[in-house]
């Protein structure tokens, strides 16, 4: 694999480490993290819970602010400005909490879309409620009508509304049955092949990591233990928790932290 | 199996009551387990299995008939009376629910919650049931189960409470034990280890046990046999280690090209089912698989495949059992 | 708000307290409506004929001392004190429902500032209030109707803030915010809808209290008075002759237990209906 041109990285996490304070207490979730991600790539982040994975992909987004150090989307900090929408989207673990069961799922699909007008918006949701592959009709129904995977999919569609540079995903099928986990997988490939983003996987499950990822980097306390290409990182770990993590998973057959 | 089956569930039909008339949910299920059995119990989301234990339990919420009939050790049970599955419930039958912390009363220690169905069922006296809540402890793992049965249920990790909840269904020493999804609300790194302790009580308290779940892959790792619940019906039954290598119904054999592993091909699709499972009330008339179903044909559309049984397996497909296929 | 009936679908079959409270209801504001059409004005004095026990006709309900129709006054005491307590239910919900949603999403100083809000008025005795205020602004329904909001707005604050606390952390907000939206739009749009159901329950059970509250005041000549109908008065009208001339006091003080019945049995079952664990402040 040859190194990526400096002008192709879209994603810089320099230094990068967070404290949570609460009360007198301090608990450090991440420790120095650095890494970069190139465009059109898909980085997984492994660790088991607690490892700091989700508060490093809220983080990335912008809706944290770390302790220390930088993070930059094509040289920008991520910040959430009122009235655009964010270079950074997610695609959340519990696609029930990731909708607002109030509102018709065109609305919350939409809402990335303020500026545009009320027909162009319209037909742009139907559009993107066809490219994950829902029936556009559906766009007046609550969340509460549709099925987990069905869910997810309508989460990836509001991401995608945005037009982001990079997609970063926090346990997208943890939450599906095994039979749907398939679909939404698929769908992140094909419109990743398509329009090109960048994706943050972030991911206990190393089975949906050989399917997406092209790199891996493994998180343990919030230190980076291991960064590595997929490929390398499934033949051949390098740190022994690495190793362990590999050969259970290969042990049981079945994905596993 | 020569011994004769410390459970029998028999023709087990959940309907619902709704203002449009009544839908039926779980339709003709028949469940056998050996004494020692573990049996897996695997379905999508909404396919009916957690219906199915909370049924034969008569743990059902208000607006939903069970009929059936229930053989557990020498008891029998119409499941059709409310009420008649009461005293067996916590004593013959110990079930383990999904949300392990939901278990616990968050005002009361440990051991006293351990200790509570026991001794209001006259099982135990309190020296006996403090006796035994140490074992299980102690082959749950816990180092020390003393100082665990002064904990208060906020003090206790995920695993920690889903081990203590396995704990408490065994105090009064049941025959069967169910879970439903014990391991879906945990870390994966705990998944197996709770698995592993499953099939581990299964043989050393020599008890039968019935795990819940839509992980195909997972749970055959561990089950002896499995029972494939679709649209509220069971598609296939039988011993774990032929029917992962010869499953005879086209669902079992997309579930299990379905569940991902470290060999999936990278940056490839993977296998998926299309479409979605049909919701009660709108199941198919003739195979419910049919319109998801890639090997079907006239007589699928039209005739409901019964389920045929082969020497210990069972399958209720057209083309199961067929010796040209 | 049709998408939370969709969302909610409250059966009134089902549900008996709904279903006793609204008829309740209803038939309370028939009443008042059959009489206002066919009775006489209530203010109307007959000093002929007060004192006229319930029975004499066409004073179904009797006369008070100064002739008045006890019947037509508890008919019209009915529209005084639905306009009252419908509207300080109205206005102080929408208070308490926009510092609720401002505290409980922006947290911090914000919340802090508006709770000391809250607690100041809480530390205030209503009646202490009430007449001061009487004294400083006069009666009259529309202060009375301000007045009684002042004092009401605080429970619907506290309840919507506490869910907001809660309803901010989930992640739909977090992906509304990385879609840019506005503040009005996160707290209008998007936890609005959240708090809303628990608002409703809140404005049937808080309109009885503030219906007692408007009796109790127009009882001690605080609140309405006359040309404005108001039951509380004739209930203090009919005090002193509680013994002998009984009905005046009964009947409207009966028709004030209907309404605050009604409106509790509506919010009982509207709590039940959504499911909702909703208590009101001790007042």
């Amino acid at each position: 694999m040859n190194e990526p041109l400096p002008s192709d990285i879209l994603l810089e996490v320099r230094d990068v480490s967070h404290t949570f304070q609460h009360r007198g207490v301090r608990r450090p979730a991440l420790k120095n993290v650095s890494f970069d991600l190139p465009a059109k790539r898909t980085l997984a982040i492994v660790g088991e819970s607690g490892a700091g994975k989700t508060t490093l992909a809220r983080i990335v987004a912008g809706l944290e602010q770390p302790t220390n150090g930088s993070v930059s989307i094509e040289g920008e900090r991520p910040r959430l400005t009122a009235g655009r929408p964010s270079p950074a989207q997610m695609v959340f673990q519990d696609p029930g909490d990731a909708l607002n069961s109030f509102l018709p799922v065109g609305r919350s699909v939409a809402a990335p879309l303020r500026q545009l007008n009320r027909s162009r918006r319209r037909e742009r949701t139907s559009e993107l409620l066809r490219s994950v592959g829902l029936d556009p009709t559906r766009a007046n129904e609550r969340p509460g009508s549709f099925s987990g995977g069905q869910q997810q999919r309508i989460v990836v569609a509001r991401a995608l509304a945005a037009s982001p540079k990079l997609l970063v995903c926090d346990e997208p099928t943890s939450a599906l049955d095994v039979s749907v986990q398939g679909q939404v997988l698929n769908l992140l490939l094909e419109l990743q092949d398509s329009l090109g983003f960048s994706v943050l996987l972030v991911t206990h499950d190393l089975a949906v990591v050989r399917v997406l990822a092209d790199e891996v980097i493994v998180l343990r306390h919030g230190v980076v233990l291991e960064h590595a290409t997929a490929d390398d990182f499934f033949a051949n770990p390098t740190h022994p928790y690495s190793r362990t993590l590999v050969k259970e998973a290969d042990h049981t057959g079945h994905h596993r932290i | 199996m020569t011994e004769s089956p410390v459970l029998r569930v028999h023709r087990l039909n959940v309907t619902a009551q709704r203002p449009s008339g009544s839908i039926k949910v779980v339709e003709d299920v028949d469940l056998v387990l050996g004494q020692t059995e573990v049996m897996g119990l695997v379905g999508e989301t909404g396919a009916g299995k957690t219906l199915t234990i909370r049924a034969f339990l008569q743990l059902l919420p208000p607006g939903l008939q069970v009929s059936g009939r229930l053989d557990i050790g020498d008891k029998t049970i119409d499941l059709g009376q409310p009420g008649a599955a009461g005293h067996i419930r916590g004593r013959d039958i110990g079930l383990i629910l999904q949300d392990p912390v939901g278990m616990f009363d968050p005002l009361i220690r440990v051991g006293p919650q351990l200790f509570e169905g026991v001794l209001r069922h006259d099982l135990l006296n309190n020296e006996e049931a403090r006796r035994r809540a140490i074992d299980l402890l102690t082959s749950m793992g816990f180092t020390d189960p003393e100082a665990v049965l002064h904990l208060y249920p906020h003090q206790l990790s995920g695993g920690m409470s889903q081990r203590i909840g396995i704990a408490m269904a065994l105090m009064p020493n049941p025959l069967v034990l169910v879970a439903d999804e014990p391991t879906s609300a945990l870390d994966a790194h705990l998944r197996l280890e709770v698995l592993e302790l499953f099939k581990q009580i299964a043989r050393e308290q020599g008890l039968a046990v019935v795990l819940v779940s839509h992980d195909l892959g997972l749970v055959g790792r561990f089950c002896d046999s499995i029972t494939v619940i679709y649209a509220g019906r069971v598609v296939e039954q039988g011993h774990t280690g032929r029917l992962r290598s010869h499953p005879e119904h086209p669902y079992t054999t997309a579930l299990l090209a379905c569940s991902p592993t470290l060999d999936t091909p990278p940056r490839a699709p993977v296998a998926v089912i299309p479409g979605t499972p049909p919701t009660p009330g709108a199941w198919p008339p003739a195979c419910v698989f049919e319109p998801r179903c890639p090997l079907a044909f006239d007589r699928c559309r039209v005739e409901r495949p019964a389920l045929r049984a082969d020497g210990g397996h069972a399958a209720a497909c057209h083309l199961a059992f067929d010796e040209r296929l | 708000m049709s998408k939370l009936r969709d969302q909610t679908s409250i059966s009134v079959r089902s549900n008996p307290s709904l279903r006793f409270g609204l008829s309740l209801l209803v038939s309370l504001v028939i009443f008042s409506i059959l009489a206002w059409l066919f009775l006489e004005d209530p203010n109307r004095q007959n000093l002929e004929n007060a004192y006229a026990p319930p029975g004499s006709l066409p004073h179904l309900f009797g006369t008070d001392a100064l002739g008045r129709d006890v019947l037509a006054w508890s008919a019209a005491g009915i529209r005084s004190a639905l306009t009252v307590s419908v509207s300080v239910a109205i206005l102080s919900a929408l208070i308490g429902l926009l510092v609720g949603l401002v505290a409980g999403y922006f947290g911090g100083t914000t919340d802090a500032v508006l709770m000391r809000l809250v607690d100041l008025e809480l530390a205030i005795p209503p009646l202490l209030l009430f007449i001061a205020a009487s004294v400083a602004f006069g009666g009259g329904m529309i202060n009375l109707i301000l007045l009684l909001s002042v004092v009401s707005w605080v429970t619907y604050a506290r309840v919507v803030r506490t869910r907001i606390l809660v309803e901010r952390e989930r992640s739909y907000v977090a992906a509304a915010r990385l879609a840019g939206a506005r503040i009005p739009h996160l707290l209008f749009v998007q936890l609005l809808p959240s708090a809303a159901t628990l608002v409703f329950v809140l404005i049937s059970l808080q309109a009885g209290l503030v219906l007692l509250w408007e009796s109790g005041l127009s009882f001690l000549g605080l609140g309405l008075q006359p040309p404005t109908i108001s039951l509380g008065f004739i209930v203090a009208a009919g005090r002193s002759d509680l013994v002998e001339a009984w009905w005046i006091v009964t009947f409207p003080g009966l028709v004030i237990v209907a309404l605050v019945l009604a409106f509790n049995l509506i919010g009982d079952g509207l709590r039940d209906a959504f499911n909702l664990d909703v208590t009101l402040l001790d007042r």
